[in-house]
């Protein structure tokens, strides 16, 4: 299933919850801007591809698990007491710094899955073509390197199975003869492709390429749906920002963790559950709509 | 907010280099070389994917570089990270990756002017170093966005859980550089003199 979005509204949507993510601190915050891509994966169908994604980034995650309690010693409610260390010094592991640690794995994983929500929402294609009014020098760059990756994959392979035949093997012996096996495909796969960019030269000349200004044709066009989604995206980065200027999207971990929410916070964090609430109701509409 | 500084700084970089691309009086010739250029690289990266950290697009990265210039080793850079990643799969990593693939080429375009003759040894050493700084600028973003105090210790704590990665892709560098180094630079010098070639008048 592809979803279809104006990439300008993607961008304001993905842009403006990432910029959020990067600012926050809050574990509510950043919890709920979580659940809320979840959502909005779910509803594109896209959680197969961020189960592998985060295969990955569980990893990176929970490096700063282990990472902050080890260099931060600000925490009070201390969990174990470790050795001394060269460079490290001595080592304190703090329930708070732990939290701290949680928070920013969490704040990875968020950071993931919203580029797995921008690689969902919009395809290679687009982007290029919105790209290609503001730099078509750079669209025209990346749009012939993609059209020939295939081609060069498959001549990748097509040489690899010529060399076998005349005795090559990729995949026996040690480490350093097995990669000065698969040196000649390199080399050969280079050659014969700097051969063949002549002719991609000579066939953007062919074209009129730099004869003058350039014509566009742009695949998606700006619907009043986007306006609404767009509109909602930015509406919600107002709030989110007001939220994080108020500085009630920080959280003070330090010397010993807050309440996660005071009484009279309530107000602020309702009304910005409300807008990313409505910013995901607005996408999730638009993307079984389009799709 | 250091983290955030950092990635505009980064979007700051690609675009000016994408604006310096725009601007510039590259010819069709020059383009396509790029493509090529660039799609062999991703392609080097995908076959490779297998062996973690060990990848030749840094070596093809650096060597358009020397040969081409700072702009052209910039641009093959940043493109082979965004195209390789198409297959591979997009990530926050994408950006850091094509900045520090992008300063890779750059810098070894920078070696090639003020070292035309640079041969294989010197792609070898430039390998070594940006198998390290690869690595380095890949953390720095990690380090700045989501891990607290920033201090020595805890920006050494986090290289030395990448070492490991860092070296491997420091010594594929290495044994790319000395096992194809020699000839690929024989064979993009004979491209480049080819695209500077001029038509001849014509004998009357």
């Amino acid at each position: 299933m592809t979803v279809r979005l104006h990439p300008l509204t993607v961008c304001c949507v993905v842009g403006s919850w990432a910029l959020c993510a990067m600012c926050a601190t809050h574990p509510l915050y950043v919890g709920l801007l979580l659940a809320a891509t979840l959502v909005l994966l779910a509803a594109t169908r896209a959680l197969a591809a961020w189960r592998t994604a985060m295969a990955w980034s569980a990893l990176a995650a929970a490096g700063l698990v282990i990472i902050n309690p080890l260099v931060a010693s600000y925490g009070t409610t201390l969990l174990w007491s470790g050795p001394r260390l060269p460079v490290l010094g001595h080592i304190a592991v703090s329930l708070e710094e732990v939290a701290f640690g949680l928070v920013m794995g969490l704040k990875l994983l968020l950071l993931m899955s919203l580029v797995c929500l921008y690689d969902r929402l919009q395809g290679v294609d687009e982007l290029i073509a919105v790209g290609a009014r503001v730099a078509p020098k750079t669209a025209m760059l990346l749009t012939l390197a993609t059209l020939v990756l295939p081609r060069f994959k498959r001549d990748a392979q097509e040489i690899r199975h010529a060399l076998m035949a005349r005795g090559a093997r990729f995949s026996r012996g040690p480490w350093l003869q097995r990669l000065r096996q698969a040196a000649p495909v390199f080399r050969i796969l280079l050659l014969s492709s700097l051969e063949g960019s002549w002719a991609t030269a000579e066939a953007l000349q062919a074209r009129g390429f730099g004869a003058g200004p350039r014509t566009s044709f742009e695949p998606t066009r700006w619907a009043s749906q986007d306006t609404l989604v767009a509109g909602a995206a930015l509406l919600g980065l107002a709030l989110s920002v007001t939220v994080l200027v108020s500085r009630h999207a920080s959280y003070q971990f330090y010397p010993t963790l807050a309440p996660l929410l005071a009484a009279d916070d309530l107000q602020w964090w309702l009304a910005w559950a409300a807008g990313v609430l409505g910013l995901a109701a607005c996408v999730w509409r638009e993307a079984a709509c389009r799709s | 907010m250091f983290g955030l500084g950092l990635m505009v700084g980064a979007l700051l970089l690609l675009g000016v280099s994408m604006w310096t691309f725009e601007r510039s009086r590259l010819s069709s010739k020059e383009i396509a070389l790029l493509v090529v250029l660039a799609a062999v690289a991703s392609v080097g990266r995908v076959v490779f994917a297998a062996i973690p950290s060990v990848q030749p697009v840094t070596c093809l990265v650096l060597l358009t570089g020397l040969v081409f210039g700072p702009l052209e080793g910039l641009l093959v850079g940043a493109a082979s990270a965004w195209l390789s990643n198409c297959v591979l799969g997009q990530g926050p990593w994408t950006l850091w990756q094509m900045v520090a693939w992008g300063l890779a080429g750059g810098s070894a375009g920078w070696v090639g002017r003020w070292r035309p003759a640079s041969g294989r040894w010197t792609l070898t050493s430039l390998g070594w170093v940006w198998g390290y700084l690869f690595g380095w600028i890949m953390n720095l973003w990690y380090w700045a966005a989501f891990v607290q105090p920033h201090t020595w210790p805890s920006w050494l704590l986090v290289n030395a859980g990448s070492f490991g990665f860092d070296t491997a892709h420091a010594v594929g560098n290495v044994v790319f550089a000395l096992l194809l180094g020699g000839d690929l630079l024989t064979m993009l010098r004979r491209f480049h003199r080819k695209l500077l070639a001029t038509t001849a008048p014509a004998l009357l």
